[in-house]
């Protein structure tokens, strides 16, 4: 039990993502996380995967990330950027110095997702569980001096996923698989989403775990009516790979860091993001 | 709980050293050009007419340059270093604006009317970069003001920030000028172009995210 327990833990690392695999948090666990999440780029994947040189942009998100346990079965969900800022680099003329564009920036809450878990199968060596997610337009779709930067897209979308985990190697390892469909309003595509996760114990302190995601838009939205800044847009598809390394000082407290990949894309930054946080377990 | 501490000082370090950056961006290279503004495709004999040309620098801008004017045959039709041209008998010339190893020119015909070329280009957007920009417009000259036209047809991806353009590169607005906002992404809609423009000055009606620094479409003269 206590080793399912510490996958539940390790499970629960990424930003923004289905955290604890299939498994539920025990009733009045938890676990709590304070984190950092940034991407800069001047590069673009376009409509059709090309990659372009564009005016560096930037998004830094300060979270909170959080799962406790409300019943055996069922565990609430939330992550709440209380803190973002998107960025937009000045353009200089490398022949006469002149400013052709200036930059910009706005800081703003971010959007959030509330939700739930709910064990469909566990205590079993592979658990199943099925989840939703609210995503809040809590952040600003529209900001700076431009009204190009974003630290949200402005619409109310449901995520419904399920997740399957298994502990392999006496519980030192871990796989996890997703499938997820995103429901969005306001002329977005709704997105179809897989994902596989893999993880081990690396000695007592260390855990490294690489996760792959593939977003897919569905594009029945409407392209024309719907902002875009390659963030939060519409349509917009990618198959990321992040691997994380994560260290724990003790049962309760722990760091951990990230680097996500966009191995293809359409519509999004090009260059790698980064995240680290500290995490806490109830 | 210091842990906690640490985390928010290294946290806030983080967020606080975001700041704007600056983009140091390789200008595009423009070949220098001359452009007569104001072409007649006939001058009746008799008449005198003003040709005027703009000159483009390297940077693809308009600037103030001297002009020299020549005709093909100035037994036909002659030309003054001030742009100044008189027809004196029937037939056809060209009349020729230069800067260096830059030129335009354009055919006149001396004969019984003196008329100027139409007073308005017509011209179909294409997507760039992946994107979709499709449609027709016009530039309209009326009573010596421009007006740019997009017809009921003309569509464009959404994008941030995208504004109108009109340059003479098909790619770039190095050298361009900025018309204003895309008023909206599909459907008629209508520009006024500055006073300093001319019908012929620029060739080409860009459709540019301005922000990120991609075009999007451009539209061509036919």
């Amino acid at each position: 039990m206590r080793n399912i327990y510490l996958l539940i833990i390790l499970l629960c690392l990424n930003l923004n993502s289905y955290a604890g695999g299939g498994w539920p948090q025990p009733k009045g666990k938890g676990y709590f996380k304070l984190g950092y999440y940034g991407i800069v780029s001047s590069n673009y994947y376009s409509p059709n995967g090309n990659i372009l040189d564009i005016s560096t942009a930037g998004i830094h998100i300060a979270n909170f990330y959080g799962e406790y346990g409300l019943t055996k079965r069922l565990t609430g969900i939330a992550y709440v950027p209380f803190f973002s800022r998107a960025t937009l680099n000045e353009q200089k003329s490398a022949r006469t110095g002149n400013v052709i564009s200036e930059g910009d920036a706005v800081n703003s809450f971010g959007d959030t997702d509330l939700g739930f878990k709910y064990g469909i199968i566990v205590d079993k060596p592979i658990v199943v569980s099925a989840s939703v997610m609210f995503g809040i337009p809590l952040g600003n779709s529209m900001g700076g001096r431009t009204e190009v930067l974003q630290t949200g897209d402005g619409e109310f979308n449901q995520i419904l996923g399920i997740e399957a985990s298994r502990g392999l190697n006496k519980g030192k390892s871990w796989v996890s698989t997703l499938i997820a469909f995103n429901n969005r309003s306001d002329s977005f595509s709704d997105e179809f989403r897989v994902g596989i996760e893999l993880g081990t114990k690396l000695g007592d302190k260390w855990l490294a775990n690489v996760k792959v995601l593939s977003v897919n838009s569905l594009n029945n939205g409407n392209d024309f009516e719907t902002p875009s800044n390659g963030i939060f847009s519409n349509n917009i598809e990618y198959l990321a790979i992040t691997p994380e390394l994560a260290y724990q000082w003790n049962d309760k407290w722990g760091i951990s860091s990230a680097i996500g990949f966009a191995a293809s894309g359409k519509r999004v930054l090009v260059s790698p993001s980064a995240s680290f946080g500290v995490f806490f377990n109830l | 709980m210091k842990h906690i501490k640490f985390y928010f000082s290294i946290l806030s370090m983080a967020l606080l050293s975001n700041c704007i950056g600056t983009d140091i961006v390789e200008d595009v290279a423009v070949i220098e050009t001359v452009s007569i503004n104001n072409a007649i495709d006939s001058l009746k004999i008799g008449d005198t007419y003003t040709f005027s040309a703009d000159y483009f620098n390297g940077l693809g801008k308009p600037v103030e340059a001297m002009i020299t004017w020549s005709s093909s045959d100035p037994s036909i039709i002659s030309i003054e270093q001030t742009g100044s041209a008189q027809a004196i008998t029937a037939g056809n010339v060209y009349i020729k604006a230069a800067k260096g190893n830059n030129a335009d020119s354009v055919k006149v015909n001396a004969g019984n009317t003196t008329s100027v070329l139409a007073n308005n280009r017509q011209g179909t957007f294409m997507g760039r970069n992946n994107y979709s920009v499709s449609g027709n417009f016009s530039l309209q000259e009326v009573n010596g003001s421009l007006t740019l036209i997009f017809d009921d047809n003309f569509r464009a991806s959404s994008g941030p920030g995208l504004y109108v353009y009109l340059s003479n590169q098909p790619t770039s607005i190095t050298g361009g000028e900025e018309v204003g906002k895309l008023m909206k992404n599909a459907g008629a809609q209508s520009y006024s172009i500055a006073t300093n423009i001319q019908l012929t000055t620029y060739n080409y009606v860009l459709i540019y995210c301005k922000p990120f620094g991609v075009p999007f479409g451009t539209g061509s003269y036919n």
